[in-house]
């Protein structure tokens, strides 16, 4: 098992406030629980698994969810925020773009099946995305 | 004008100091009376000696023990909830985030930076209606301007909830409103209007007395045992302040603050 370091996140970068439609002049941001402090990627050689994993605020119960083809991922029981996220990369091409793109389809697939936080997963993962791909890509390719 | 109205009673943050050390003292004597009554229960008063064998006979048929089994674990709940030591644990944490989030700018007065922690209550006696909920301060940083008519109403309608902290409670979103008029001096009505709409609150809500100071204001929601608990406001005379500073203390200090709010 490979893994790489926590990596900080930024809320700003990856909740950043808006204005919402009702009071334009107010700026209105996730809530901090909603949103992920650090991140990190582990890939499983034996198994060919790419997981990525978020940490928040506070630990809470954990649930499990069957992504079928894709890979599964673990998300709170009752916030539904996403914890873990673990790729099947057999089917996968050697590409960064693909990759890339096929974690991306499953965080939505995951926000079809009630995670709440998928918009801010995503942008945690594209922000972060050489670093957390880097082991996979040199495994897949080696 | 706008704000002729408001007998509503204020509300002076802690308070609950005098209720915490009476319930100590009561927690003390019904822990010691419940010792020496349960040591004395089964005691044989014959072999006393006069007067001790009357008063023996009279704590043991008397109501103080069923009435000391009632009153000691009533006295140990009350004085967990009104822990002194964990409101003052919550105090430190509020003047740190307060101080880290202010510690770029200088101010005159304390008061002119706060950081305010309020609790979702079911029940609220000083407004009315008295069920339903409201958002109470009961901690705030410093030591000045802890007599406060700040309570705002919860809606069971999230968009009739009043004031920044309601809608931050009702959205579970951090909301963060800046440039307010400031209200300190020659205010006129249409600064009130302003005021009250761009904080979400009714004008007629201020007081004649005691009108809002801050110009900017920044609602974080509290979440503990994974359910919405209250709000914290951070509020300022200054017509902004850094909001990716304020999220980064509150990331920093947010657990060990949340950690002490259970069971309160």
């Amino acid at each position: 098992m490979h893994e790489s370091k926590w990596i900080s996140l930024s809320s700003e970068d990856i909740a950043p406030p808006i204005h919402p439609e009702d009071a334009l002049w107010a700026m209105e941001s996730a809530s901090p629980y909603d949103v992920p402090s650090y991140v990190r990627s582990k890939f499983d050689k034996a198994s060919k698994t790419l997981a990525i994993e978020f940490r928040y605020l506070r630990k809470e119960d954990l649930k499990s969810v069957d992504l079928k083809e894709w890979g599964s991922a673990m998300i709170g029981s009752k916030s539904g925020r996403i914890w873990l996220l673990i790729l099947n990369t057999d089917a996968i091409d050697r590409d960064f773009q693909i990759l890339k793109e096929k974690v991306h389809s499953g965080v939505n697939r995951l926000s079809s099946t009630g995670a709440t936080n998928g918009d801010i997963a995503n942008r945690a993962i594209e922000g972060r995305s050489k670093t957390l791909f880097k082991l996979t890509m040199e495994e897949c390719l080696a | 004008m706008l704000y002729e109205r408001s007998g509503e009673a204020e509300v002076h943050i802690g308070s609950g100091r005098v209720i915490a050390a009476v319930a100590r003292w009561l927690d003390w004597a019904a822990r010691s009376f419940s010792v020496l009554v349960g040591s004395l229960a089964k005691v044989d008063g014959r072999n006393l000696l006069p007067p001790f064998s009357s008063y023996l006979a009279l704590v043991q048929s008397s109501w103080l023990p069923p009435i000391l089994l009632i009153l000691t674990p009533i006295m140990i709940w009350v004085r967990r909830r009104l822990d002194r030591s964990r409101y003052e644990a919550i105090h430190d944490l509020l003047d740190q985030i307060c101080e880290a989030t202010f510690s770029d700018v200088s101010f005159e007065l304390e008061q002119h930076r706060r950081v305010t922690l309020f609790k979702r209550k079911r029940f609220y006696w000083k407004r009315w209606p008295f069920f339903g909920a409201w958002l109470v301060p009961i901690e705030r940083s410093g030591e000045t301007t802890r007599r406060t008519d700040a309570v705002f109403r919860v809606h069971d309608d999230g968009e009739k909830c009043e004031g920044v902290a309601g809608r931050t409670y009702s959205k579970r979103k951090i909301v963060y409103v800046d440039s307010l008029p400031s209200l300190r001096t020659n205010r006129s009505d249409d600064d009130l209007k302003k005021y009250g709409e761009k904080s979400f609150t009714d004008p007629k809500r201020f007081r004649s007395n005691r009108f809002p100071q801050s110009c900017s204001l920044m609602g974080l929601p509290i979440e503990v045992d994974r359910k919405r608990w209250g709000v914290l406001v951070i509020d300022s005379i200054n017509p902004s302040f850094s909001q990716k500073r304020a999220k980064q203390i509150f990331n920093a200090l947010g657990p060990s603050l949340t950690s002490y709010l259970k069971g309160i």
